[in-house]
């Protein structure tokens, strides 16, 4: 971060992934396959 | 005593899929899951099994099937080498060809939080396939990097596809008011 007069922009990547497969069940949990990252992060470009 | 006896009732279940398989149907099929009898103890519902159909069918990982489609009255009997293991996530993840690159960049570093759980509550693990490192502009995996390296650049992407002591299944997820108590 160079200064504080930077606007913040956030790209919000929603993803919105699918389950290709779900409800694989082992002895200590459940997977669900899903086709993209989930989009729970926010990448900050201060370059602008 | 009663533990015991309840995991070799679950390795003896453990060997039952609960649909006709023919040696032709798994080398149709590549890989993939099926169920069976084996249930279970925390939520009750039916083991997942892992198969491979290459050069012989894998069970697991671990079981090799060396005499295949036996006929019986109820059954299509399958003989294999070794018994077959109870699955767990890490294993699962470990094996499954889709899931090589979420495999790389989660074994070891993850581990040691991985371990904290509660094992009666369990976890819920959302695996991102092999292309889904690629949905984007950026660059998940740097080949130049280590795996430890890379897990720790897509540590909160990776941190948030693991709920900590949940089991949650794909009914729950379609329940309109459906929460996550933890991740």
């Amino acid at each position: 971060m160079e200064d504080n007069i930077n606007i913040i922009e956030a790209f919000n990547f929603n993803s919105n992934p699918n389950i290709i497969f779900g409800d694989i069940q082992t002895t200590d949990g459940i997977i669900h396959k899903i086709d993209k990252m989930l989009g729970a992060i926010n990448i900050f470009d201060f370059s602008k | 005593m009663t533990e015991e006896i309840n995991e070799r009732k679950d390795l003896l279940l453990n060997t039952i899929i609960t649909k006709r398989m023919l040696k032709s149907d798994f080398n149709i099929l590549k890989y993939g899951y099926d169920s069976t009898l084996a249930l279970n103890s925390n939520n009750y519902q039916n083991l997942s099994i892992f198969f491979k159909a290459e050069a012989s069918i894998i069970l697991n990982g671990k079981s090799k099937v060396i005499v295949s489609d036996i006929e019986t009255d109820n059954a299509i009997m399958h003989k294999v080498n070794k018994i077959i293991p109870l699955p767990t996530t890490n294993n699962y993840i470990d094996i499954d060809p889709d899931l090589a690159l979420f495999n790389k960049t989660t074994t070891d570093y993850f581990n040691f939080w991985r371990s904290k759980l509660i094992p009666k509550l369990g976890r819920t693990i959302f695996t991102v396939i092999n292309s889904g490192f690629y949905s984007y502009d950026i660059e998940f995996i740097d080949k130049g990097k280590s795996n430890y390296e890379n897990a720790a650049y897509n540590y909160d992407f990776l941190r948030d596809c693991h709920v900590s002591n949940q089991m949650i299944k794909m009914e729950n997820l379609r329940t309109p008011k459906f929460t996550f108590i933890s991740y």
